[in-house]
């Protein structure tokens, strides 16, 4: 019993671990069937986390992306999960790792909140809600 | 004699791998030489109406190769070169000009390039044309892209594209090669440099 609330009480601490900062959706022209997200992930834990999925009713899908450069050219590639180091953040942000909203069901308004929940591979999840920004 | 030619061996080996190897190097930058593009003048239907660069002869131009599905770095450089844009003055404003072509015509109508440029700043010019027109043309300012189809079975596709955003002067020929990551500050210097040169 003692055992199941020591498992309990850290999974939770775990949990705790996962720290947002900086969360928004850009905001784009009502034309634009697409979005991105973006966000820091701060990972407090000892140990290394992952990000697995992102849902949110915005979208018809929502993908975690990457961008590389190959010879100049940007390619966008979809990504299973991505990893947080233990006691280190990882940042999504434009040019780079980043929450892409397809398929967007209604048109965004700037300041609006729209509520994402984030799951990590210890099976915790967050649920954050990301501002509109204009940025 | 045979002590010498354990020497001998491997040193004219080494020299002669030595040559080949820079013989190589030496073929290898002769055909990395970037070509240095150059830019043309291109025409592009619009509403009827045929637009071409060099009616902006004259004009500082922000020319931008991009799409209306691109969520980061078209979003972010359009952005950037209409909050510009708004901070000129009014005889400013009149020599500047941001032009959009999309490189996604199969997904991009008109209206949606439009809407979408217009949502930044509505006096961007927005083009269109067909796929191999529009290589045409990008090419000829070092701009490529290709459709990427992230499943085989999928109608779904992003493009893979060069993001550099290409500012030219008033007699339309090329003067910088912007990154997509450039700061504001330095895209709004070298634009106002731009600007006031007057030839």
């Amino acid at each position: 019993m003692k055992l199941l609330l020591l498992l309990a009480l850290s999974f939770t601490a775990f949990g705790q671990n996962i720290k947002i900062e900086g969360p928004y959706i850009r905001l784009l022209p009502p034309s634009a069937p697409n979005t991105g997200g973006f966000m820091t992930i701060k990972n407090e834990s000892n140990k290394d986390i992952k990000l697995v999925s992102a849902k949110s009713k915005l979208s018809k899908a929502l993908e975690m992306h990457t961008m590389t450069s190959e010879k100049g050219m940007m390619k966008m590639r979809e990504v299973k999960d991505i990893e947080i180091k233990a006691n280190s953040s990882t940042s999504l942000k434009p040019g780079g790792l980043h929450l892409m909203f397809m398929g967007l069901k209604r048109p965004l308004k700037k300041d609006e909140k729209i509520k994402v929940t984030l799951k990590f591979n210890d099976s915790s999840s967050l649920d954050i809600d990301f501002p509109v920004l204009d940025k | 004699m045979k002590k010498l030619k354990k020497i001998i061996i491997p040193v004219v080996l080494i020299f002669l791998s030595l040559l080949i190897f820079r013989y190589i190097l030496s073929v290898d930058k002769e055909y990395n030489i970037p070509q240095m593009p150059t830019g043309s003048n291109f025409s592009f239907e619009k509403n009827g109406k045929s637009i071409e660069l060099s009616d902006f002869k004259g004009k500082v131009v922000a020319l931008y190769f991009g799409f209306t599905f691109c969520p980061d770095v078209c979003p972010s450089m359009l952005s950037t070169l209409s909050s510009i844009y708004k901070k000129l003055d009014e005889a400013q404003k009149r020599d500047f000009q941001i032009i959009f072509i999309t490189v996604d015509p199969q997904r991009d109508n008109q209206k949606k390039i439009d809407d979408y440029t217009h949502f930044f700043e509505p006096s961007i010019v927005a083009l269109r044309g067909n796929v191999q027109h529009t290589k045409r043309v990008a090419k000829s300012f070092g701009v490529n892209f290709s459709k990427y189809y992230p499943q085989k079975d999928s109608k779904n596709y992003v493009i893979d594209h060069t993001t550099y955003a290409i500012l030219l002067d008033r007699n339309n020929e090329i003067s910088e090669f912007i990154p997509h990551d450039e700061s504001g500050d330095v895209i709004e210097k070298l634009i106002l440099k731009e600007l006031k040169d007057k030839k």
